[in-house]
């Protein structure tokens, strides 16, 4: 699969591109006998922008995103495409680039803070080391500096909050935590993994908005991956959908949440519950996700789609549809006029 | 739910060295709850460590002055309160001094293989790939020889003495640490807390010293009590083959060794360190039993 780009825009200003991800492949077990859970991923992110990756479980995101991280679980390699952080290719990076890029290029946010905090340090003591991991700063800074980010986290009185245990914390205010770890070392780049998945709704929207100004305020990337479009809808700039391992439409967030030019994202929309619509409005996406290990040629949604037609079982191009919209749809004229047709 | 559990220490002794069977402590635990039966075992085991501390002070005689004219003596009998021995000298004093030397070479042979285990064991389990293969194959074999026997060996190879018993102890124990920290910390190493400092760039040492390590400690720690209790077993079992400390030095194993020809006629002398042997080993079963089930040590 060629990411055909065709200039319309998709051409970030070059000091601005934080991120840029290619026809990322990657592999798990022997060349022969495994099986290569992401095949395709492309994704980039500017500073200043929020980018949400969207997708089912097992699509391939969180994977992504440790790749981006330098940090595949065993068993798992980069088998091809590229990955530029800021300057590193991290598939070739020395161990010297890898340490620059943890923490001082990259921050990432996990799901379940819970486990994201060491429950036997004290959360200040995290931060500050977190700071002085990559700074040449004495301990009296770096701990001035972890009080400073917890009271930017919202923290009120982060002097006395700086020696709380992370189990002396409610579920939002250690994903708060873990966000100021992931900036202590002031990284361009933040990688949230689901990062409200584990939140109570009232909570999800303040660590949600925290985020956001983050990206302003501090001028740096962020991507959210998260299968939940509400969450996307409303943070995002710009979305990647992503299927079965591959990026199958890309484009501003209002856009593609309201115009979809791939039939998966159409369907994920339609299986969302909105406020006009009733419960039987809601549609289930028929059959169930490629498992790992299947033979997909062609596109890997098509025995799903109701829009399929015997000639998207070839080879699948990614096309530029203007807007700096990407599709992997081979059908998205249809779609497109469909969509409008409906309004 | 611990009811019927065993602590897992135990367990993995139970199973792959043979050594013991179910602990003591767990039994008495049982009935008088954790609390107790670990307030129990510390004040045992603290008045064992003081006794032996002052031993030079408490003991009556010295341990190692012979007078053949009062040997064998009975209990009580010409101020020697457990009698004393083939040789005349009295059997208090050298269970004191007896204490200071066991405890001393237990805490050696428990110290070494401890922090030397912790360290490969987290290195290897941390690490992964060849290293980790290596440890494990390591591992396989040294559980695979019979311990005692390879101790023995071990002794012969290096000569008797104090520091040979810590040296062949740590050589041989060490694996039981390492087997324990490294299976802890390849599970712990997948958790998010480690990849999210892994991802803040935190350096790898920093890493296992000061995030993972305070997380698994708490097994090898319960492990390291009972493995005490069975180091004194070792030790004395050492002594009683006649491959332990050097006479004339006062060692329960050897006490014991010596009283053999007189069992039926001057039992006390045997059964005097035996007691002491069971009773040190009491209190450290009630101490590892207790702290296996406060630290809920998976």
């Amino acid at each position: 699969m060629s990411a055909s780009v065709n200039g319309n825009g998709a051409d970030p200003v070059a000091s601005r591109s934080l991120l840029s991800v290619r026809d990322l492949r990657l592999g798990v077990g022997g060349e022969d006998s495994g099986f290569e859970p992401v095949v395709g991923a492309t994704l980039r992110a500017d500073r200043g922008e929020v980018v949400g990756v969207v997708g089912e479980s097992g699509s391939g995101k969180s994977l992504t995103m440790r790749a981006i991280a330098g940090l595949l679980p065993p068993g798992v390699e980069l088998r091809g495409g590229a990955i530029d952080v800021d300057g590193i290719d991290v598939a070739t990076a020395s161990k010297a680039q890898l340490r620059k890029l943890h923490g001082e290029k990259v921050g990432m946010i996990f799901q379940e803070p819970m486990t994201a905090l060491n429950p036997t340090m004290r959360i200040g003591t995290q931060i500050a080391e977190a700071a002085r991991a990559h700074h040449d700063v004495s301990r009296a800074e770096a701990k001035r500096r972890a009080i400073e980010l917890l009271g930017r986290m919202g923290f009120a009185d982060p002097e006395n909050r700086y020696r709380l245990y992370p189990h002396e914390l409610s579920g939002g205010m250690r994903q708060r935590v873990v966000i100021a770890i992931a900036l202590a070392g002031e990284p361009g780049l933040l990688l949230c993994d689901e990062p409200t998945t584990a939140l109570d709704a009232t909570v999800t929207m303040r660590v949600l908005d925290l985020l956001v100004g983050l990206a302003s305020e501090f001028d740096i990337g962020v991507i959210i991956v998260t299968h939940d479009l509400g969450v996307a809808a409303r943070i995002c700039d710009r979305i990647v959908v992503m299927y079965a391992g591959r990026m199958v439409e890309e484009g501003p967030a209002g856009e593609v949440l309201r115009r979809p030019r791939h039939p998966y994202t159409l369907a994920l929309l339609r299986a969302v519950p909105t406020r006009d619509s009733t419960i039987q409005d809601l549609r289930a996406i028929p059959g169930s996700p490629p498992r790992p290990g299947d033979d997909l040629p062609g596109c890997p949604f098509a025995p799903r789609c109701e829009f399929a037609e015997p000639a998207c079982l070839g080879p699948v191009e990614v096309t530029a549809v203007g807007d700096g919209r990407m599709t992997a749809c081979r059908r998205h004229e249809v779609l497109a006029g469909m969509v409008s047709a409906r309004g | 739910m611990t009811e019927e559990m065993i602590s897992p220490p135990a367990r993995v002794l139970d199973s792959d060295r043979g050594r013991i069977g179910r602990s003591i402590g767990g039994a008495v635990r049982r009935h008088v709850g954790g609390n107790v039966s670990l307030a129990i075992g510390i004040g045992i085991v603290g008045l064992m460590v003081l006794l032996a501390a002052f031993a030079s002070v408490i003991a009556p005689y010295d341990p190692l002055k012979q007078d053949v004219a009062n040997a064998l003596l009975a209990p009580g009998e010409a101020g020697h309160l457990l009698g004393t021995d083939q040789l005349g000298r009295d059997v208090l004093s050298r269970l004191l001094y007896g204490a200071r030397l066991d405890i001393f070479v237990a805490l050696g042979s428990v110290i070494f293989p401890f922090t030397i285990g912790i360290a490969i064991g987290i290195v290897a389990g941390f690490r992964g790939g060849w290293v980790d293969s290596l440890l494990v194959g390591v591992i396989d074999v040294v559980f695979a020889f019979p311990v005692l026997v390879l101790l023995i060996a071990l002794l012969f190879v290096l000569g008797p003495g104090i520091l040979t018993i810590i040296v062949a102890i740590t050589l041989v124990d060490w694996v039981a640490y390492a087997q324990l920290t490294r299976t802890s910390a390849r599970r712990e190493r997948n958790q998010e807390y480690i990849l999210a400092a892994r991802t803040g760039g935190i350096p790898v040492w920093r890493i296992l010293l000061r995030h993972m390590l305070p997380n698994i400690i708490a097994q090898p720690v319960v492990l390291a009590f009972s493995d005490a209790l069975l180091i004194i077993l070792t030790i004395t079992t050492l002594g009683f083959l006649g491959l332990g400390v050097p006479p004339p030095q006062p060692d329960w194993g050897t006490m014991i060794s010596e009283a053999q020809p007189y069992l039926s006629t001057q039992w006390w002398l045997g059964v005097a360190p035996g007691v002491a042997i069971i009773f040190t080993g009491l209190g450290l079963s009630l101490i590892a039993d207790s702290l296996a089930e406060r630290l809920d040590a998976r």
